[in-house]
């Protein structure tokens, strides 16, 4: 994190609010205004590249570990955000914050650049699945797969910001429960077979 | 926990977990309508053949139970194993169904096995603090999983924790209540007696750190008794969360028995289990209350290995006077003495219409005769199946008792509830045992 960053966070956490102006900010953190417009544009686009940031590091830590690349797709996914909750503890406050102030379905601009990397990843990961079958191909569905699953972080990143139990044991459980159904959901199951008989009859 | 078992695992596979109040809920509310089902299958079979016995019916209830139960996991499934403890309360059909439910759970994700770890250890992993460590559970204990490791050369049985599991105990419980009440027509007051006992068990049991301290104590306390072993703990790899031991080998009652095992070695590991917890009953005054097959390996030379203090219970001092005085005989000789010994374990009170005082006075006398035989003599044969057989049809007559179960008031005392499990399931496992074995007690009033 950048001292940049680490000073706006403190900015923000103490008032409750953003600085009046990168003038007023600047200001206060002794710095050059201009100093700020290096790293970036606007107040809304730091706070982005902090969430993006967290992910970034997130993702450079698990797939560095060997054991990383012999998982399936479903403990891919499960490192992720077990890995993810760990690195945003550290900034959790700044999480909550600026969660709260999200339009609640699917996310605003402050998880822009975050969704971006995301999908990118969960997109190769389930190309993964696809090709060790563990995640079932399905005409026009596959491409909307990463929809679902980021719907599925945003309700994990909603839920641990409310969860108040002891080391977020709680949001652990609910990690472990919305993974399993999503990949019961990818994977082949009842859907496709009912889909398939479908076919068969109407076909005739 | 124990040795690796997969056949078991794949016998009753679970892909998901109800997680919300209301879906556990739901499940109960399922078994209900599929048990009343059962009972419809039961009469319209019993019409067209008459010869249809009430052990079939029980048997797909108990089935049907079990596989609501298994699926809630947590303290639910431990409810369960509790239940199928108490042999006397249960028809045989529930008891094996519940028996089963000591054993399978759905597992915890490798992911989240690390990440239990790196916050137990600082950031280091399985494979950061021990040689090798499986990846796939090997067996599932009722509120973890445990899973094989070996570090310097020694092989470890590492515990590890199902997350949110404290938090879910309370609510857990309030759902059992219902069943409880209705399918094995417990009494409401007994049941509020007992709850709080349970739901205070259940949390001390979600503490590895605080079953680590106990296990290592009652080992040391208990090292002079022969042919019982206790695997060594290993604080530096253990935490709230995390418990690691050394392997166990052997194997769990049932396994063991299909070895026929000779009478001489079935008496030594009887014996074992009798001094076991004799001493710990009589002298340290606190006690693994758990004995279910599960927590005890057994090896063919006769050595019984015992691990999980889990579930210690400590014996308050003026209970235990209270509770073991019927053991002396010379009680049961004087009427006054056993109307104030009744009177203090609250089996009966002052206020009883005399009729009532006259009927639970009997009826606890017969229980407390019939429980405590095997103290009366030197030497008891546990193979005896007529002894089990008057202890269960006992059981099922208390289970009928509309004054029993119409009681405004609890019988019996909280204290009480998990001195007489452990003793049931000692009985039972030395049933199974056919066990033969002196029956020499530490008892003494002057404790």
């Amino acid at each position: 994190m950048t001292q940049l960053q680490q000073q706006y966070i403190d900015y923000l956490l103490t008032h409750r609010r953003r600085p009046a102006s990168v003038y007023a900010f600047a200001k206060t953190a002794g710095l050059d205004e201009r100093a700020f417009y290096e790293e970036c544009s606007s107040f809304a686009q730091l706070e982005a590249q902090i969430w993006a940031d967290a992910l970034g590091q997130t993702l450079g830590r698990i797939t560095q570990d060997e054991v990383y690349n012999n998982y399936t797709a479903r403990e891919k996914v499960l490192t992720l955000y077990y890995a993810l909750l760990e690195q945003l503890k550290a900034v959790r406050s700044f999480a909550v914050f600026t969660l709260d102030r999200e339009p609640p379905l699917f996310g605003g601009e402050l998880l822009k650049p975050f969704r971006a990397k995301f999908d990118e990843h969960i997109k190769s990961v389930i190309n993964d699945g696809v090709y060790s079958g563990e995640v079932n191909d399905r005409p026009f569905l596959t491409d909307r797969y990463a929809d679902l699953i980021w719907w599925q972080v945003l309700f994990l990143l909603r839920f641990w910001a409310k969860d108040t139990s002891p080391d977020f044991e709680r949001t652990d459980a609910a990690v472990e429960k919305a993974v399993n159904l999503s990949f019961d959901l990818l994977g082949r199951n009842l859907l496709d077979s009912a889909f398939d008989f479908g076919k068969f009859v109407l076909g005739k | 926990m124990a040795i690796p078992d997969p056949e078991r695992r794949d016998q009753a596979p679970q892909e998901t977990i109800p997680t919300t109040k209301t879906e556990r809920a739901t499940k109960f509310v399922q078994t209900g309508v599929k048990i009343g089902g059962n009972y419809l299958k039961h009469y319209a079979k019993k019409l067209v053949d008459p010869s249809t016995s009430r052990e079939e019916l029980h048997a797909s209830n108990a089935k049907d139970i079990y596989n609501a139960l298994s699926e809630l996991k947590g303290s639910a499934l431990k409810v369960a194993q509790m239940m199928s403890m108490d042999r006397n309360l249960l028809p045989q059909a529930y008891q094996e169904k519940f028996t089963m439910a000591q054993y399978s759970a759905p597992p915890l994700s490798y992911p989240l096995v690390v990440k239990t770890f790196m916050s137990a250890f600082g950031g280091q992993g399985p494979t950061d603090l021990f040689d090798t460590f499986s990846k796939e559970a090997v067996n599932a204990a009722s509120i973890g999983q445990v899973h094989k490791a070996t570090k310097n050369g020694r092989t470890l049985a590492v515990k590890i924790q199902y997350p949110g599991v404290a938090d879910s105990i309370t609510s857990d419980l309030k759902m059992v209540r219902p069943v409880a009440v209705q399918l094995l027509g417990l009494n409401e007051r007994d049941l509020d007696l007992y709850m709080t006992e349970v739901r205070d068990m259940l949390v001390a049991e979600t503490d590895y750190e605080l079953e680590l301290r106990n296990a290592v104590e009652i080992a040391e306390k208990c090292a002079h008794i022969p042919h019982i072993y206790f695997p060594k703990y290993y604080p530096e790899f253990s935490a709230r969360r995390v418990l690691t031991m050394d392997w166990v080998p052997g194997q769990h009652l049932g396994e063991f028995l299909q070895t026929n095992p000779s009478q001489e070695v079935r008496n030594r590991l009887g014996q074992a289990l009798w001094d076991f917890y004799d001493y710990q009953m009589h002298v340290l005054l606190r006690v693994h209350a758990d004995p279910h097959p599960g927590n005890f390996l057994m090896q063919p030379d006769g050595t019984l290995g015992i691990i999980d203090f889990g579930c210690v219970k400590i014996i308050p001092p003026e209970y235990y006077r209270k509770h073991f005085k019927v053991i002396s005989p010379s009680i049961f000789r004087d009427e006054s003495t056993l109307d104030r010994v009744f009177r203090d374990l609250t089996f009966v009170y002052d206020d009883d219409p005399p009729h009532l005082q006259k009927l639970f006075k009997d009826l606890f006398s017969e229980m407390v005769q019939l429980t405590i035989r095997p103290f009366r003599e030197q030497q008891f044969d546990f193979g005896d199946d007529s002894f089990f057989a008057q202890l269960y049809s006992f059981g099922e007559r208390i289970s009928k008792m509309d004054e029993l179960k119409k009681s405004k008031k609890p019988r019996g005392s909280k204290d009480a509830l998990y001195l007489n499990r452990t003793y049931f399931g000692l009985y039972s496992m030395l049933n199974q045992l056919k066990a033969n074995i002196s029956t020499k007690t530490s008892f003494s009033l002057e404790v």
